[in-house]
């Protein structure tokens, strides 16, 4: 890489890499695979800036979802998971708790994070990064009606998920992660 | 009933907890063009600004002695750290290497819900053993007693419960039963288990919901009794082994200090406690060596049986000059004594730029060392790829993906 292009990488990565990490964080569920996925996709990108650098961030977004796709794994350690409780024997708490709100969340990435990861780039440029159908199809390089169909099925499977454990879906049978 | 747009709103919201406070996170670029060779992390606590700019080459090439020659490099150039320094063991022959190998070893799938036992020669599947339905594969740890049959799994289901795997001994047929030993607490999980080598004591690294606290406990798996060793200070244990005819444990303390921590500021490193001494202070006994010395960090280390040496993963994170053929990572074997390098097990050598314009820049991928047999000449590792290492003869077997944590022991 020329002198010119590694400082165009190097500010790319400065200005993006944040948003990819956080990108890559909801894809992979945790912190180091997140970090090992951003940093490959980097490299892949700079190995490859005078295709990448007309579109650096579509260009490595994709090269994201391709990689955790592919199961791409060198994880090292298990990250700590903050959320251990089984759904099936969370204890209730009582409704409007905030701890509950968090707690609702957490269930729902956690269900995100069972759908095909093709799905959950989906959710996550459409209702993370705002983008609508169409640039979520140019980035992951489909058609606006795949994108539809994910959304509507990882949608429905969710709701599925959640439909099985008491919480989101009803209000005054909340529960939360015994710790 | 959430309405669909009930659902994406707390969806976005959901992502935007987890995901937006590490968009402002700093990724530096420099790290892949200035730096040398950067270790694989192992971090548990959250990444900072600096762990982030590990945006790194990389890549090694396992080169394990051959019965035939050491690469042929030219020239070799010395390790640059201190913990591979010891010279690369000639390997014996295949046929002396293999001797005392145990029969098969026993492998967890790491996306359904089985067991394997496969052949230690060949990696051939010799049966399947189901495990119960609704555990998470990738959680699963095993460790096996020194009888070739008998192996202790730990299930995550999420709440972590013990199971005792009896192999027959041609390793056809297998019983999975439900250990009587209590599930630990909902919010902990395993980071390690080890049956000692008689198979009367289970030890299980534990770590507390929130991932920062940990401690080690050990189950008489006859009595069922508990002893437990905790930490006051923040970290976590891992690697466990048991030496000594179940006298000794080691184990691997992470606090998740930097790899800059110098081994004065940190108690990372490999432990031993004297499990016949009172106290229940993790931190009681002595640190064998830690995680970092010089530009070496080790990634996981074990205790022979016999509590002689210390079994090493071990990866070059220094800033010295680093060029095609350096050993930037491997195997070593350590005095438990002293700590002090004996013998370097297996090598890895910088071998692979990405980016053709800087091929002064390597990488490392740290080895996994799922397991020890009862002699601590025959180990279970997964490189660049999946193998044994029987007394520094390295073979590839298949079944398990390559740089991944493989839940295997025999």
């Amino acid at each position: 890489m020329a002198g010119g292009n590694e400082a165009e990488f190097e500010a790319f990565a400065a200005r993006d890499g944040g948003r990819l990490l956080g990108f890559a964080l909801l894809l992979a569920g945790d912190w180091q695979d997140a970090e090992d996925l951003v940093q490959l996709a980097l490299l892949r990108s700079a190995g490859r800036w005078p295709v990448a650098r007309q579109h650096p961030e579509a260009y490595t977004r994709a090269v994201l979802v391709n990689l955790a796709r592919d199961r791409w794994r060198v994880r090292r350690r298990r990250h700590p998971e903050i959320l251990r409780g089984d759904l099936a024997q969370l204890s209730p708490v009582a409704a409007g708790d905030a701890a509950a709100t968090v707690l609702d969340r957490q269930l729902l990435l956690r269900a995100c994070r069972l759908l095909p990861v093709q799905q959950r780039a989906v959710l996550v440029l459409r209702f993370w990064e705002d983008r609508s159908v169409e640039e979520t199809a140019a980035v992951l390089g489909c058609t606006a009606g795949t994108v539809k169909s994910h959304t509507h099925r990882a949608l429905a499977r969710l709701r599925l998920a959640l439909q099985d454990t008491p919480g989101l879906t009803a209000g005054t049978d909340r529960k939360e992660a015994p710790c | 009933m959430l309405t669909d747009h009930d659902l994406q709103n707390e969806l976005a919201a959901a992502f935007r907890e987890q995901a937006g406070p590490v968009t402002a996170t700093a990724v530096g670029a420099a790290g892949i063009f200035r730096r040398a060779v950067r270790r694989r992390r192992r971090r548990w606590v959250a990444a900072s600004a600096a762990s982030v700019t590990a945006v790194v080459a990389v890549a090694a090439m396992v080169t394990a002695p051959s019965r035939t020659a050491r690469p042929a490099l030219s020239p070799v150039i010395q390790p640059p750290g201190l913990l591979l320094e010891a010279d690369l063991i000639g390997p014996p022959s295949a046929r002396a290497a293999v001797s005392g190998m145990p029969p098969y070893y026993v492998v967890a799938d790491h996306d359904r819900p089985v067991a394997e036992v496969r052949d230690s020669a060949s990696g051939k599947i010799l049966s399947v053993v189901q495990l119960p339905p609704g555990i998470e594969p990738k959680s699963s740890k095993i460790t096996a007693a020194g009888d070739d049959r008998t192996f202790v799994l730990a299930l995550s289901f999420p709440q972590t419960r013990f199971y005792l795997l009896r192999v027959t001994s041609d390793g056809r047929s297998a019983r999975l039963t439900p250990l009587s030993i209590p599930p630990l607490p909902a919010g902990e999980s395993a980071n390690d288990i080890a049956i000692s080598p008689d198979g009367s004591k289970l030890a299980v690294a534990v770590q507390f919901s929130g991932g920062q606290q940990g401690a080690v406990e050990a189950v008489s798996l006859t009595t069922g009794a508990v002893r437990v060793w905790s930490a006051a200070q923040t970290g976590m244990p891992w690697d466990l082994s048991w030496a000594d005819g179940g006298r000794e444990l080691g184990f691997f303390w992470d606090d998740g200090s930097p790899s800059a921590g110098s081994p004065q500021t940190t108690a990372s490193g490999m432990w031993v406690l004297d499990t016949t001494a009172p106290g229940s202070n993790l931190m009681s006994g002595r640190r064998i060596v830690p995680e970092f010395t010089g530009g070496d960090a080790v990634q996981s280390a074990v205790l022979t049986p016999d509590g002689n040496t210390v079994i090493a993963s071990v990866t070059y994170d220094g800033t010295g000059h680093v060029g095609r053929g350096t050993v930037v990572g491997g195997i070593a074997e350590l005095s438990a004594q002293t700590g002090h390098p004996l013998r370097t097990l297996l090598a890895e050598r910088a071998a692979y730029s990405p980016d053709p314009g800087h091929p002064q820049h390597w990488a490392i991928v740290a080895c996994e060392l799922p397991a020890v047999d009862i002699t601590g000449g025959h180990l279970l590792v997964s490189c660049d790829s999946f193998g044994r290492l029987d007394h520094g003869l390295f073979t590839a077997l298949p079944g398990s993906a390559a740089q991944t944590a493989v839940a295997a022991a025999w």
